[in-house]
């Protein structure tokens, strides 16, 4: 089999030439649907029958949360890629990826305590969910960690490859851990196999968020990598060129 | 679709809930403020970098440019 694409694809160069474009239209795109899901959620869906209006946290809580989740999945292919074949690119793409996600992760965190608050009365309670979602901030902070720990790239890119790797058997642990364990944390409000259990005029500021906060993340992933090129190639003559403009 | 609030004051104040609110919202956009002035700031420090690199190049010139390193990929 041919494997030449995946090799040019792996080429920091190449790459960074190519996705320049990207950046800004993932940007605008990214960041006009968050305002407009954010208006549409702050100050025009109606409010919660229950819970009133602190449930508007729910417009940046959920999001937050599964983009955290799904951009460990990012991270821990990425890092999985780079071991196997060894390219150049993917430990950029698992390296920049951390940062993103550990600060996810801890805003998924803080707006789910302070909605906590008036919802159940307190800010913190060590159930099967919240707690899984705090050991995922912890591999991500693991993971800077440990790239930080060695002097050598090659080295720190492989070993916390690893750790992505083996940290990924938590993901599917936080998402399941409202049905496994008897938790405070409420189910899942969207199902896609049966019916939702929100009402539309309160759904459809929540989708545009899930869109927004997807671009919103591979948009910070492209302009941390295209940086953690320029760091890595700074030896290069075509990396000072463009340093040099 | 209309203004869900009387007012602007009870939009602010979300019924009792606006400091939960208000909190939430502000800790979220400094998450993604941070997130979008970051790469900005690490490229101007690589910039640094890459000049200071190239000044000390010009005085020893033996060194070398070292442009063969871009087809390590």
């Amino acid at each position: 089999m041919n494997w030449q694409w995946l090799h040019r694809f792996g080429s920091p160069k190449w790459f960074y030439e190519k996705t320049h474009l990207w950046v800004w239209g993932l940007g605008v795109l990214a960041c006009g649907l968050i305002f407009v899901g954010a208006v549409w959620g702050l100050a025009f869906a109606p409010a919660d029958a229950k819970q009133g209006n602190s449930y508007r946290i729910i417009y940046i809580h959920v999001p937050s949360a599964i983009v955290s989740m799904a951009g460990y999945y990012v991270m821990a292919i990425a890092g999985a890629i780079g071991l196997i074949w060894r390219t150049k690119l993917s430990f950029i793409v698992m390296r920049s990826a951390a940062p993103i996600g550990a600060l996810l992760t801890f805003a998924a965190l803080f707006t789910g305590a302070v909605w906590g608050k008036p919802t159940w009365g307190t800010f913190w309670v060590w159930d099967a969910r919240i707690t899984s979602m705090l050991i995922l901030l912890f591999l991500y902070l693991g993971i800077i960690a440990l790239q930080g720990a060695f002097q050598n790239q090659d080295a720190a890119d492989r070993s916390a490859a690893w750790l992505a790797i083996v940290g990924m058997v938590n993901v599917p642990i936080i998402y399941k851990s409202v049905e496994w364990w008897n938790t405070l944390h409420q189910p899942a409000t969207i199902k896609f196999t049966q019916k939702s259990t929100i009402d539309p005029s309160m759904l459809y500021p929540l989708i545009i968020m899930f869109f927004a906060f997807y671009l919103f993340y591979f948009w910070s992933l492209l302009r941390a990598v295209r940086v953690e090129i320029l760091r890595r190639e700074l030896k290069t003559q075509w990396v000072s060129d463009i340093l040099k403009g | 679709m209309n203004f869900y609030f009387a007012n602007f004051t009870e939009f602010l104040q979300m019924g009792t809930h606006g400091a939960y609110v208000w909190s939430c919202y502000f800790l979220m956009l400094v998450v993604l403020l941070a997130l979008v002035i970051t790469p900005h700031f690490r490229a101007q420090q690589l910039k640094k970098i890459s000049r200071s690199r190239k000044s000390t190049v010009k005085t020893s010139p033996s060194s070398g440019s070292g442009s063969d390193h871009a087809s390590a990929a």
